[in-house]
């Protein structure tokens, strides 16, 4: 798998189709490995280890000015790459995805393939059952227990906003928590703040998470944050029909409407 | 450095009574960045503005708050005030210490303190306040009525003589409405026809004047100014093109039992008709619930008929677009269903009736020929009784208002009928007479003296039938004081006004208001009774309140009056509360763009000076923006910020309270 990897990744370099590959090198934590030349992509590396979802870099000024860019992308980082096709963050035919799914290499796609892609192998992506299971069990409990719940857990964050960076859904030019007039949100690693913060990170998601993991891989304090991230994803599942990352032109589940949404709460 | 003004009105006795004003004047003058307070008497009045003019000039003012009734009320007096005095209108805001504090408390220190808090919240917001200007838009000159009653023929007929062009539509087949239905009209008793007949040719044949019957409005979008309406022509099966009227088909059409609801059910109709012989346009349609070629593909006979070949089958309802600037609503009234009331035979008598199916016995071109004939058996009847307020008046099982015209038409039903019936009895029960209004009293009186008609003070509490036919009326004498039994051959309720059926979702569709019983809500109850609390969309007639025939057309004309001052400028100055894009932090996840309900939100390339894209960003249409602020909710990273309501004078408002 390894080798057709890494192959592939040479390939791309050789007939220009990529300027620039972003993939996993194979040192302790897996850290991405930015590859301009053919000879390099032996130093390509995957497994499911590889954690981090490098769609995340798409949207950075350094990358896209050396477009065409290609990822080495997991499923999770496949509907990422959608999501962000959607919100005009990855300019269509400038990123190819090199597309892994556990041990297997699956090909090159650009953002219509790897849709289809999905569409076709994996229409129903969500959060693993022991994920869910989670969900469950604290959705079992009383709002003030919740509450208490996750107040212990929050007051954990020092907010580093690792999670923030390295999240592909989180590539906004200043983040609202760093704008001051006014200041919405408190940017001291306290109480409500804390709360405040990670609420908002995962509100801010909803209904546009690809559930890739990043954010808790990254998460220096062990927050558990996907527990936040399923229980919106399927919120948004089950209350819109929400499933983000099967197509490059789909609206975001916040923000966009129809005539025909549910007016019975207006008179 | 802010320096504000503010300014402390008691409305008279309104925000006085219940709000220590010099009190609150004494702690706004210490809050922080305001340099002049004062209150007084009627801040809206002359002294008043000049009070606020003076202030600016001379305590160089850089913002003002008025704490006195609603913006709604009066945002635009003070605002024009202090542009008068050389402020930007938009750094002027207004406290609420009416309705949302005077009105709604009675203790007095309490009131105070919350009256302070308020001051203190717009003395935040006004620190914060920008100069804006006005935007301008193009105005199209162009009215939509809806509706085709009286209201409507003549609020288009004004708009049209104005020189301006008009779009009328009417739900049914024909323009015309009630008025097309009465016999006589009070308080002169001229025919109603041949007033109004006149009026709807003049309607149709006008060149400034498009009609469009048997449509009804769907959906509207845009502003004053600049509204684009979606109007469903309902499939009619007749081609009006082709159509010359000759009436071929209707007379042979085989279905000759269908209700006529123009005759209140008296008369019947076929399934291809015309209302009424006068009917503009005059031009079947054909009732596709009871045509049955169209519900069992059998007959077509009209087809075959037609000489024009106008009869289609296979027509199928259309969507058009209209564009207008401004929009006049008739859409008119109808009687309440007096099933409701089970002592009066819940609607199953058939000799009860009601106001509307007297006038098409009454009427020379109804049913009867114009010959009174009950509707049971056809006899005439030699006693009528009449009963007003059936429904209105009644907050229980009817309605709590009183439905105005009913009084009226009663006595004219009474007249009617005894010069019609010289020895018949024609007994009115009522509650009070109203009859306010030029020559009402006097018609009124004439009823009494002159046409005999016998007036009962009372309520009737039970109205059977006997064997007979005959039907009992029991009520009570209040004046005599005892019972009365009446034994009648017709009865005549006159049955409360409603709103037309589908009233409140037309409403909803112009961001109309409306009150419990679905009538229309004005802007302001004495000095906007014609305006609408949306811009540019105004009333006329009974969908309003009950009107009788000469105030449905005075605010006809009131409207129209309006809507040519709407007109008279090419272009509309625009409040400025729009949203603006902070284009150095949005990250152009286009969320706003497919929020954006008017389409305002659009993709905009930031150049270089060589016109190279360096950035792509959203942009805010000025003239499209209606600022509701959806963009700037959905906004991840508040790259929106909505000019007069940024983000930073709500949270300054907030925290004042805090």
């Amino acid at each position: 798998m390894m080798k057709a990897l890494r192959q592939e990744a040479a390939k791309l370099l050789q007939e220009k189709r990529a300027a620039l590959i972003i993939g996993f090198a194979e040192r302790e934590g897996h850290p991405a490995l930015f590859i301009s030349k053919p000879e390099d992509c032996e130093r390509l590396f995957y497994d499911v280890s590889c954690r981090q979802n490098l769609a995340a870099y798409l949207s950075k000024p350094e990358v896209s000015a050396r477009r065409p860019v290609a990822i080495v992308a997991s499923l999770a980082a496949l509907r990422s790459l959608v999501v962000l096709t959607a919100e005009s963050q990855a300019a269509p035919g400038q990123v190819l995805a090199l597309a892994v799914d556990k041990d297997a290499f699956l090909g090159t796609f650009d953002v219509a393939g790897a849709a289809e892609l999905l569409r076709s192998k994996y229409p129903d992506l969500g959060p693993e059952k022991a994920l869910l299971e989670r969900v469950g069990e604290l959705s079992k409990k009383s709002v003030v227990e919740r509450a208490a719940f996750w107040a212990e857990e929050f007051a954990k964050c020092t907010r580093c906003y690792a999670c923030r960076a390295a999240c592909p859904g989180c590539y906004c030019a200043r983040c609202i928590v760093e704008k001051n007039a006014p200041q919405w949100v408190s940017t001291a690693a306290l109480g409500h703040g804390n709360y405040s913060w990670n609420i908002m990170r995962a509100f801010h998601q909803s209904g546009r998470c690809t559930l890739c993991g990043a954010c808790e891989a990254a998460c220096p304090q062990g927050l558990p944050l996907m527990v936040l991230n399923a229980a919106l994803d399927r919120e948004a599942l089950e209350e819109f029909g929400a499933r983000p990352g099967y197509d490059p032109e789909g609206k975001p589940v916040i923000g966009s409407w129809s005539a025909e949404d549910d007016h019975s709460y207006m008179r | 450095m802010a320096r504000i003004g503010v300014f402390i009105c008691h409305c008279g006795e309104n925000i006085g009574r219940t709000v220590d004003c010099p009190a609150v004047s004494a702690a706004a003058v210490r809050m922080p960045g305001v340099v002049h307070s004062v209150d007084y008497k009627y801040m809206c009045s002359d002294p008043g503005q000049q009070m606020i003019k003076k202030a600016i000039v001379e305590m160089k003012l850089t913002g003002v708050v008025v704490a006195a009734c609603s913006p709604r009320m009066h945002e635009r007096t003070f605002r024009a005030a202090a542009a008068e005095a050389g402020l930007n209108p938009f750094l002027l805001e207004m406290a609420n210490l009416r309705e949302h504090c005077s009105w709604v408390h009675a203790d007095k220190a309490a009131a105070t303190q919350k009256a302070i808090d308020l001051v203190r919240v717009m003395v935040a917001k006004a620190r914060r306040d920008r100069a804006l200007r006005p935007i301008r838009v193009p105005v199209e000159p162009t009215a939509l009525v809806v509706g085709g009653g009286i209201a409507g023929i003549q609020a288009a007929l004004d708009i049209a003589a104005g020189g301006k062009k008009v779009v009328l539509v009417e739900r049914g087949p024909s323009i015309g409405g009630h008025m097309a239905r009465l016999s006589e009209t009070f308080p002169t008793l001229d025919c109603s026809q041949c007033i109004l007949t006149p009026r709807m040719v003049e309607a149709a044949s006008h060149p400034n004047i498009t009609l469009m019957t048997y449509s009804e409005v769907e959906s509207v979008e845009g502003f004053v100014g600049n509204f684009t309406v979606t109007v469903r022509h309902k499939a009619r099966y007749v081609d009006p093109a082709k159509c010359t009227g000759c009436g071929d088909c209707f007379n042979k059409c085989p279905l000759k039992n269908i209700p006529n609801e123009f005759d209140a059910g008296l008369g019947m109709r076929r399934a291809i008709y015309v209302p009424f012989p006068q009917a503009v346009p005059n031009k079947p349609v054909i009732d596709a619930a009871h045509c049955t070629m169209l519900q069992k593909g059998k007959c077509g006979l009209c087809a075959k008929i037609c000489p024009r070949g106008a009869i289609d089958y296979k027509d199928q309802d259309s969507l058009v677009k209209v564009k207008v600037g401004a929009v006049v609503l008739a859409t008119g009234f109808q009687l309440w269903d007096h099933a409701a009331y089970g002592e009066y035979g819940g609607g199953r008598l058939a000799d009860v009736i009601d106001g509307f199916a007297f006038e098409r016995l009454a009427s020379a071109s109804g049913p009867t020929g114009g010959l009174i004939k009950r509707p049971s058996d056809g006899k005439e009847p030699k006693t009528i009784v009449f009963l007003q307020c059936c429904g209105s008046r009644d907050d229980k099982a009817g309605k709590k208002y009183c439905s105005k015209i009913c009084c009226m038409y009663t006595a004219k039903h009474a007249m009617l009928y005894r010069h019609k019936v010289h020895d018949g009895r024609a007994v009115v029960f009522y509650m009070d007479v109203r009859a306010a209004g030029k020559g009402y009293e006097e018609f009124v009186r004439r009823a009494l003296s002159d046409d005999g008609a016998e007036y009962v003070r009372g309520r009737v509490s039970r109205i059977t039938r006997k064997q007979d036919g005959t039907l009992v009326v029991r009520g009570a004498d209040t004046l005599a004081g005892r019972p009365v039994t009446i034994e009648a051959d017709l009865v005549v309720l006159a049955d409360a006004v409603v709103p037309r059926p589908g009233s409140e979702k037309l409403a909803q569709i112009f961001g109309v208001g409306y009150d419990q019983d679905g009538f229309y809500s004005e802007a302001h109850p004495k000095l906007r009774p014609v305006e609408t609390a949306a811009a540019g969309v105004f009333l006329a007639g009974a969908c309003q309140a009950p009107k009788d025939i000469p105030e449905s057309v005075a605010q006809a004309s009131a409207s129209a009056a309006k809507v040519l001052g709407l007109f008279a400028n090419p272009e509309l100055e625009r409040e400025p509360i729009i949203a603006r894009v902070n284009r150095a932090t949005c990250a152009h996840c286009r969320a706003c763009i497919s929020a954006c309900p008017y389409g305002a939100a659009k993709d905009f390339d930031v150049l270089d000076r060589a016109g190279k894209v360096l950035r792509t960003v959203v942009d805010v249409n000025e003239g499209l923006c209606q600022g509701c602020g959806t963009c700037a909710a959905v906004c991840r990273s508040h790259s929106v910020d909505l000019d007069g309501f940024t983000g930073e004078q709500i949270h300054a408002e907030l925290n004042a309270l805090l």
